[in-house]
């Protein structure tokens, strides 16, 4: 019986998993051309959220992106943005984000739930590391709901080939930016 | 308005921006008709920012000439001018000065239904002045097409009466907007 106090604590508990709502969740991305910003999404995304904040090390999430999904007001970009020059979503039809590690900033007053995640982003051909920031407005044993932003460098990914590796049309700057609401799936 | 009388001669600012403005407004008719039927391309993007730009400093300069025109004196029409071509030439200036707003207007809403906001030469952005919607930008885009080429009509007409006042009448019209040395 004594034994049992030597047995080494083994588990923390199970990370909770999350799963994705789409209808409340948005991944949105800005571009600049001719100086100007220009709005785009992408409708479709799936993702394996395992999250707890008391247990970043053992917390994971990985998205995938179906990157024909992409839409903007004006169509024809949406449509320009799946051919081989900037998506090429004939080869490539997802893009997928991975964290590695996620830390939480250290609280200054009124600066509560901020994190980051280091983390791969694969798109087209490459994987890079990017950092992402995000903030948990909302955690519950039923519904997390995390928002966050990344700033990306379109021509890192060869997304704008050929001409358009011109960064004065189209700026290498690409500002993405997300809100997942999801709900805990066990 | 100021009513006509008073001198022989557009004066000198009046001058300036009559043909500044005729060099950008023709220079941005023909791009603009050159460069939307483009296909995609880095060369169409590019002509659409400069497009956009200059439209703008149209917008500006229309506004700043109108104002002048206001408050300045402006030359009378000739006395032995038949009152149908007076009326004409009345009428045929104001619809231009409609055209010099209604195009980099319908040109700027036009781009934001499309969800391109309008950015000046990359210096600053415009706000927006309609949503991003397809019907919109299909209306103002008919709009932004059909004036320009009523204004393509009103500048051969004005152009072609400026060389039939001066060849024909000989009746100064035409140096009355003219540089000359010594007003």
């Amino acid at each position: 019986m004594l034994l049992l106090l030597f047995v080494p604590r083994v588990a923390m508990a199970e990370i909770p998993a999350y799963a994705l709502v789409p209808e409340k969740s948005s991944l949105t991305f800005t571009a600049i051309q001719n100086g100007a910003p220009v709005e785009g999404e992408f409708k479709r995304l799936t993702a394996d959220i395992r999250f707890d904040p008391a247990q970043l090390e053992q917390s994971s999430v990985a998205v995938e992106v179906d990157l024909a999904s992409v839409a903007a007001a004006y169509e024809n970009v949406a449509s320009e943005l799946q051919k081989g020059e900037w998506f090429d979503v004939a080869h490539f039809p997802k893009a997928v984000v991975r964290t590695t590690k996620i830390t939480q900033v250290t609280p200054t007053a009124g600066e509560a739930n901020l994190y980051y995640a280091d983390a791969t982003l694969t798109l087209r051909d490459k994987t890079l590391p990017v950092v992402i920031n995000f903030s948990l407005p909302r955690y519950t044993p039923e519904e997390a709901i995390a928002e966050g932003r990344v700033t990306l460098l379109r021509t890192a990914f060869g997304v704008g080939q050929g001409e358009w590796k011109n960064t004065d049309a189209v700026k290498d700057e690409v500002m993405v930016r997300f809100r997942v609401v999801a709900a805990r799936s066990k | 308005m100021a009513t006509r009388g008073d001198v022989e001669r557009y004066n000198l600012p009046a001058k300036l921006f009559h043909w500044l403005m005729a060099v950008l407004i023709i220079g941005l008719l023909c791009v603009g008709i050159y460069m939307a039927d483009l296909p995609v391309g880095l060369d169409k993007l590019q002509l659409y920012g400069w497009h956009k730009s200059f439209g703008i400093i149209v917008l500006s300069l229309a506004t700043l000439r109108l104002g002048w025109r206001v408050v300045s004196a402006v030359p009378p029409l000739p006395a032995d001018l038949p009152g149908v071509l007076k009326l004409a030439a009345r009428a045929s200036h104001f619809v231009l000065y409609i055209c010099m707003f209604a195009m980099p207007l319908s040109g700027w809403a036009m781009s934001n239904a499309a969800g391109f906001p309008v950015s000046v030469f990359g210096w600053f952005t415009l706000p927006d002045i309609a949503p991003p919607d397809k019907d919109l930008r299909n209306f103002y885009g008919s709009v932004h097409e059909w004036v320009g080429y009523g204004l393509i009509g009103l500048i051969a007409l004005h152009a072609g009466a400026a060389l039939w006042h001066h060849f024909v009448r000989k009746d100064g019209v035409l140096m009355s907007m003219w540089f000359r040395r010594g007003r």
